[in-house]
């Protein structure tokens, strides 16, 4: 690295020549018929009223909404299992990466597998930026970006979404949490992903394993 | 006389009152800003009028400071990058790639030529967004309302396909420590090549509408004229400097990315004056479209993130499935730490060189950062620009130099 920019302090002087030496010289005087500005006005006239008979790059938006693709970052909610209980398992990857501390995760204790959820999960939507920096570090494919881009509320709290408001079904998530799959694979082109067992991405022999003893 | 002006007489007015019959102008005091239209963003200017003449003119910046250089010292250098957004946010993933070619020079980190191009390509599709912005705010400064129209149409065909990309349509958290967050789709490839095609001839309009045009080159021409000495005096850079016909441009001169291999000329100016400013900015354009047609046409293939277990989060599925690249995932996000250092990385943005002074103690996040804002020393300018000119000239000015309130204040 050092080598690399000492070479860069050695061959700048001619690079900074090379760049001055070719420049593109850009000239305009006015040419009579522009003084004039007769014709010139009437063109640009013309060309404004012609845009009337052209088609609309804009769209009315209450009315119609944004098409939806799959890469849109909506809110941030929670994948929802069959069963009803959240994906989560309380690890706060995401707690930790959310840039502007939109997220608060208590963690708590659960008889399934998983052994973790969260007892409470909260998205501060005000704070929210919606960068999916906690899509892309979570590791149980718990917390996606939905498809929901128009948050409203009258007050404050309405923007403070707990575990209730968070939870999402799995079926309404479908089409980003394809496409996660497909873009935070990366190099790994090849690399199989396991299908959801139990909604949980885990060795099936994982779930027989005998229930942890009480502690204390 | 009327018969407003006659009633508006009154006894003090009459040539026994008025003590001394010379009407003696003192110089008047006006605060332009920071709530003025024409003054982009928070910047007031304080200024002293004898009659219409600017004496004394004194930008008065801050209003927008967000100490953006203070939360880089407590936050991650992943979490950084959704601050630079805010920098200069016509052009917010420029400002991304500078910040991540800061990194991954300190860190060392080999970013794959698929991402080098893609960064090249967002630089370069940046660059054309804040320029069409630029166009269509300096061309409402300056009476042609209907330019603002013109241009905000490409801008706004552009923020879909980057929504397509990003899945944000500005303020996109896209960039990555190692490459770019998603690849580019073939779809999208042909989409944006479809934009970049029609690109000359939609500059070919603004240039029907505004170069030609006498109003705008009345108000533009001789207006805030510097020489080349004072603009490299004051450390102007960019579209500003190269006005004055200096053809120094990073991309050039201190190449990154895939710049050195693209074929582009550098434009420069003659005069140094607001008009000259406007030429250059639109014959950028002209040349960005033409490296977007090299870059897409020639996109190389593989991976659009480096392949880099100790910088780059691990892939998803293998993360589900096995306790080493979960270890590594979670290694990665809470603590990925470069080397103890300090490195400098300028890149060319839209308004000149945007410029990263890092210095890392070695732990997760910086220790300092300074951000060369080409906006707040592109200001510098407004001094010597402004003095003696006309006060409608200011507007002028102020939209030919195109600083950006959000990276100034920082």
């Amino acid at each position: 690295m050092s080598a690399e920019s000492s070479a860069m302090t050695t061959a700048a002087p001619q690079r900074f020549a090379a760049a001055v030496a070719s420049p593109k010289v850009l000239q305009h005087t006015l040419t009579l018929n522009e003084r004039l500005f007769f014709w010139p006005f009437l063109k640009a006239l013309a060309f404004t009223f012609s845009r009337m008979f052209k088609k609309d790059i804009t769209r009315r938006y209450p009315e119609q909404k944004m098409d939806v693709k799959p890469s849109l970052h909506g809110v941030p909610v929670l994948v929802m299992n069959d069963d009803g209980s959240p994906r989560c398992v309380a690890c706060g990857l995401c707690e930790f990466v959310c840039p502007p501390r939109a997220i608060d995760i208590t963690p708590g204790e659960t008889d399934r597998p998983i052994e973790r959820e969260p007892k409470e999960f909260v998205i501060d939507m005000l704070r929210c930026i919606e960068c999916s920096y906690c899509e892309e570090v979570c590791p149980e494919e718990a917390i996606v970006m939905s498809t929901d881009y128009e948050v409203v509320g009258r007050r404050r709290e309405d923007f403070v979404w707990n575990l209730t408001k968070l939870l999402k079904p799995i079926d309404q998530l479908k089409v980003r949490l394809d496409w996660v799959r497909r873009t935070y694979r990366r190099w790994d082109v090849a690399a199989e992903i396991a299908p959801p067992i139990g909604g949980v991405y885990r060795d099936p022999r994982w779930a027989e394993k005998p229930k942890p003893v009480e502690r204390h | 006389m009327s018969p407003l002006t006659e009633r508006l007489v009154t006894v003090a007015d009459l040539p026994q009152h008025r003590g001394g019959a010379d009407l003696h102008a003192e110089p008047m005091e006006i605060s332009m800003g920071p709530q003025h239209p024409a003054t982009h963003g928070v910047l007031q200017c304080k200024l002293l009028l004898d009659g219409e003449r600017v004496v004394k003119i004194d930008p008065v910046v801050g209003y927008l400071h967000r100490g953006k250089e203070k939360h880089a010292e407590h936050m991650t250098y992943q979490q950084f990058f959704t601050l630079t957004d805010r920098l200069d946010y016509l052009q917010p993933l420029a400002n991304e790639v500078g910040w991540a070619l800061t990194v991954e020079k300190l860190a060392g980190v080999e970013v794959p030529p698929r991402a080098q191009a893609i960064r090249t390509i967002i630089c370069e599709l940046m660059r054309v967004s804040a320029h069409l912005v630029w166009a269509g705010i300096g061309g409402v400064d300056t009476g042609a309302v209907s330019m603002f129209m013109y241009a905000f149409r490409d801008r706004e065909v552009l923020f879909d396909l980057m929504d397509d990309l990003t899945g944000l349509r500005t303020n996109q958290e896209y960039i990555r420590i190692g490459g770019v967050g998603a690849d580019l789709d073939p779809e999208l490839v042909i989409k944006l090549r479809q934009w970049v095609a029609a690109l000359p001839k939609h500059i070919d309009q603004f240039e029907m509408l505004l170069t030609g045009n006498r109003i705008f080159h009345d108000r533009m021409r001789g207006v805030g004229q510097i020489t080349a000495e004072q603009a490299i005096d004051l450390g102007v850079t960019g579209p500003c400097l190269r006005a004055t016909g200096v053809g120094v441009d990073l991309r050039r001169a201190r190449p990154y990315l895939l710049y050195p291999q693209l074929e582009f000329d550098v434009p420069v100016g003659t005069r140094g004056d607001a008009y000259d400013r406007y030429l250059v900015r639109i014959e950028e354009m002209r040349q960005s479209s033409r490296m977007l047609l090299q870059l897409l046409d020639h996109l190389p293939a593989g991976d659009w993130i480096a392949k880099d277990f100790k910088n780059v989060l691990p892939p998803k599925g293998r993360v589900y499935t096995s306790m080493e690249e979960m270890i590594h995932q979670f290694k990665t996000v809470t603590e990925w730490c470069p080397p103890k250092g300090e490195v400098y990385q300028a890149t060319e943005a839209a308004n000149g060189e945007l410029g990263y002074y890092l210095m890392s103690a070695g732990a997760s996040h910086p220790y300092r950062v300074k951000i060369r804002s080409p906006s707040f020393i592109n200001l510098q300018a407004l001094k010597p620009m402004a003095l003696g000119s006309y006060f409608s000239d200011i507007v002028a000015i102020i939209a030919s130099l195109h600083f950006i309130m959000g990276e100034c204040d920082r």
